[in-house]
């Protein structure tokens, strides 16, 4: 072909050289590029795809026949699946697509019913991973459906509301392979369910039964799955000590368990559980109990391999610190919100003899100061994530041993400490790694602090500014100049960003959410640059910018038709403004619209009709449930549309 | 040391190169001949030509070197231990990272002569025109040298990051094949249809 004679790309290159090539431009935006230049990319680029993430379901069709080897098909944020759906997607030729499908997720999907749900899970044959959570009305047949997959190995039902032991029963009949398992807030699940599920799933590894009503005799029937390795029930409140104590006799292969947040445990329970499984690895026991008592103490002493241990809201002393360091030496991450009890003595110990810590929650824990940050800088190299939330002692002294030290910190968290000032900031530019920085409510900080920031830490895509009231626009010209990564920023409440700062946020093309609630002085011209600019933008919260007119609403709808949420409570939308919001914006699938002023009952009622097939959740002022028609009402919840009344 | 078995190769312009064998095994093709008896004569490569030969003989006999280098230095521990020294601030911390220095996660490198100099000197080596970067990638290839098989697709890709459609074109001279409804259809697709 002449296109080959003239392109040495093409004609020196084989496909699987070309592949190569493929294989190391990773980044969505480089592979939609390259299969856009030529047919040949094009080609190269349907073989190469193995997951794809579907937007809208008018290209379903179109892109199953083009990428025939997907492993993985994501169609969750599609804004409405149901039988309609499946029947397209069984109408295609060729079922290509389905022979290597291996995951498929379809959480949220209310509307797909028992019959759709069948004849998709009949038609691929080597299903391994199904994930449903969140489909509230998912009741019983739709989860037997789910059991015709022989093959499944792994599934997620979290929240599927109606599901009850009968539905989990034709799951643990049909699923015998299963090995990952969760069903978070399946209330009517009960102990018969739990029972027969390790019976007859015998190959568990990983099963998530929290928020569940399960009682003892559940933990009775789990003690006796020998493969399980982690085990998950937060709040599960009508289990105690008694159930601990199953668990500790049982479950030989347990590496690795969550029990936060259940009230009616005892430190005794735990350190039974310890007693009997040396090995564990990580231990999660959050808000359970008051003190990180003698008893586990004890436990702790034989426990080596020790990663991760979350005791939020223990009181903790000086001797606990002590057993830690000299017996848990390979701890990663430890997590200590709100404990009572937290020194810089201790932390000094630990820091010193866990040199491997990666992770370290410190939330709350007010009385520590800056030798804390000092002594975990510097004797934890590999520190990743730091939770410094509401710790008031900390001052620029721990930003500088951290900029210096900690060069390859990811995440950083300093809400509410009050003693970060620019000076702070610009010795915490030395960590040019940090992906998340979180500021809220420094108020010590202005736009000098944030620009040292700006210009060295490249790689920030999560910034929170919430009250960071020093802020204005020429912090924003400087985020929009340096960090091009950035995906997701909260400025709510920084009262003095005007039109300006906002237009530099446009330049910003990889923002997906972004928060900017009361920004009072932010007008139409501002959110029409936004609107504009910000091509992936995906949750907008504009709560209380009573001064945005019109203008910036109508850029909204024509240019940002991606977007998934939106809350415009408070704002000053007009009726025309909302039906063109909610009337364009074809995959929005959340809108908070409490208090529109200068919305009339009857734009209400326009513009919720223009959306009704694809909005799945709606906050609206509670004395419009009175003012809507019934008809209007009904309608949305037929359509699988919650509405929140405030 | 004993002297060195010689490989010689031909190119597919004439050109004979001497090389010694440790280098040559660096390309699983010609490793494979070697032991499938070819070595005592000239192993022609009638696929690549001499200046691409030349460029990759030096590209073998630096990694060859580079790795002796490490072997040799990996019987001594002490090299690490005092690079960390310089690092920490608090002598004690010295002990414990004498017995956990293959456990620091940020420090897997350590182990490594040059870790950052070799990385340099590829970097250099692959900074040449595109022409030569394809025909290193299809010799290596037909060599089977994996290391610069993915040195040159990274150097290709990274030529392609970040770029618009029309200077992806324009850089490697492809003619748009595609007809304007094709062109729209795929941009749409692009733009609403999945990530």
């Amino acid at each position: 072909m002449e296109q080959e004679d003239s392109s040495p790309i093409l004609s020196l290159l084989t496909d699987d050289l070309l592949l190569r090539v493929l294989n190391n431009l990773p980044g969505e935006s480089d592979r939609k590029t390259f299969r856009s230049v030529c047919k040949t990319f094009l080609r190269l680029d349907s073989i190469h795809r193995t997951s794809l993430r579907i937007l809208r379901t008018e290209f379903l069709p179109t892109l199953l026949r083009r990428y025939q080897r997907i492993e993985s098909l994501d169609l969750s944020v599609c804004p409405r699946i149901d039988d309609g759906t499946v029947a397209i997607l069984m109408g295609g030729v060729s079922f290509g697509w389905s022979q290597s499908l291996r995951t498929l997720i379809l959480s949220r999907s209310s509307g797909l019913r028992s019959g759709g749900l069948e004849r998709l899970i009949r038609v691929c044959p080597n299903l391994e991973i199904i994930d449903v959570s969140y489909s509230c009305d998912f009741g019983d047949r739709e989860v037997a459906a789910l059991s015709f997959s022989s093959s499944l190995k792994d599934l997620k039902m979290d929240k599927c509301l109606a599901v009850t032991d009968v539905g989990l029963a034709k799951i643990a009949v049909g699923c015998s392979n299963l090995e990952r398992f969760s069903l978070k807030w399946c209330f009517k699940i009960t102990d018969l369910g739990i029972d027969l599920l390790t019976k007859k799933c015998f190959k568990l590894k990983y099963l998530d039964i929290s928020y569940l009503k399960v009682t003892n005799h559940s933990l009775m029937s789990i003690a006796s799955l020998q493969r399980l390795e982690v085990l998950a029930m937060v709040a599960s409140n009508f289990v105690d000590d008694e159930g601990l104590h199953h668990l500790g006799n049982g479950c030989p292969s347990l590496q690795i368990l969550d029990l936060s947040r259940c009230d009616k445990i005892s430190t005794f329970g735990l350190s039974s559980v310890m007693r009997g499984h040396h090995g564990l690895l990580q231990i999660y026991a959050a808000y359970s109990f008051f003190e990180f008592s003698t008893s586990i103490l004890n436990q702790v002493k034989n426990m080596r391999n020790l990663k991760t241990i979350r005791i939020d809201g223990a009181r903790i002393n000086e001797a606990s610190f002590e057993i830690l360091a000299t017996n848990c030496k390979s701890l990663v991450e430890v997590g200590l919100s709100k404990c009572k009890g937290v020194t810089d003595s201790g932390l000094r110990l630990l820091a010193e003899a866990c040199s491997s810590l990666r992770h370290v929650n410190l939330t709350c824990c007010n009385s520590i100061t800056d030798l804390s940050i000092i002594s975990i800088s510097q004797f934890c190299k590999g520190l990743l994530i730091l939770q410094l939330e509401a710790c008031i002692l900390i001052s620029y002294t721990s930003l500088r041993c951290l900029g210096v030290c900690s060069s390859q910190l990811k995440e950083l968290d300093l809400t509410d400490c009050s003693g970060v000032n620019d000076t702070g900031l610009r010795f915490l530019s030395g960590c040019s790694q940090l992906a998340c920085l979180k500021l809220g409510l420094c108020t010590n900080i202005s736009d000098e602090g944030l620009s040292y920031i700006a210009s060295k830490c490249r790689h920030i895509h999560e910034l929170d500014l919430y009250r960071c009231t020093g802020i204005g626009d020429g912090g924003l010209a400087a985020i929009s100049t340096g960090c091009k990564k950035m995906k997701k920023l909260n400025i709510s409440y920084c009262y003095e960003v005007t039109d300006e700062g906002i237009k530099w946020l446009g330049y910003l093309e990889e923002l997906s959410d972004l928060e900017l609630r009361n920004l009072v002085k932010v007008t139409g011209s501002g959110l029409a640059a936004i609107a504009s600019g910000c091509k992936k933008l995906s949750d907008l919260d504009l709560k209380s910018c009573i001064n945005i007119q019109d203008s910036g609403f109508w850029a909204l709808a024509y240019y940002r038709v991606n977007l998934r949420q939106i809350n415009l409570s408070h704002c000053g939308i007009s009726d025309a403004g909302l039906c063109m919001v909610l009337g364009n914006l074809t995959r929005l699938q959340d809108a908070k619209l409490v208090n529109l002023r200068n919305v009339t009952v009857q734009g209400y009622e326009l513009s919720l009709r223009a959306c009704c097939a694809r909005l799945k959740k709606v906050k609206l002022l509670a004395n419009l449930s009175f003012q809507l028609s019934h008809e209007l009402q009904d309608t949305l919840r037929i359509r699988g549309c919650r509405i929140r009344w405030d | 040391m004993s002297s060195k078995k010689m490989i010689t190769l031909k190119s597919s312009d004439g050109r004979i190169f001497e090389v010694e064998e440790a280098v040559a095994q660096e390309s699983q093709t010609i490793k494979h001949m070697i032991e499938d008896g070819y070595g005592n004569s000239v192993i022609p490569l009638p696929n690549v030509t001499g200046r691409i030969l030349y460029k990759i003989i030096e590209f073998c006999t630096k990694h060859v070197a580079v790795e002796e280098d490490i072997k040799q230095k990996s019987v001594e521990p002490t090299v690490v231990v005092e690079d960390v020294k310089q690092k920490s601030v608090e002598p004690t911390v010295v002990e414990d990272v004498k017995q956990k220095s293959v456990e620091l996660p940020v420090d897997d490198d350590a182990w490594d002569a040059e870790p950052s100099d070799i990385d340099e000197w590829d970097a250099q080596f692959i900074d040449v025109d595109e022409s030569t970067m394809f025909e290193l990638i299809v010799a290596s290839n037909y060599l089977n040298i994996k290391r610069l098989m993915d040195l040159s697709a990274q150097a290709i890709a990274d030529m392609m990051k970040d770029k618009t459609v029309e200077e992806i074109r324009k850089i490697f001279n492809i003619q748009n094949d595609f007809t304007p409804e094709e062109e729209m259809k795929i941009r749409n697709e692009n733009s609403w249809a999945y990530e």
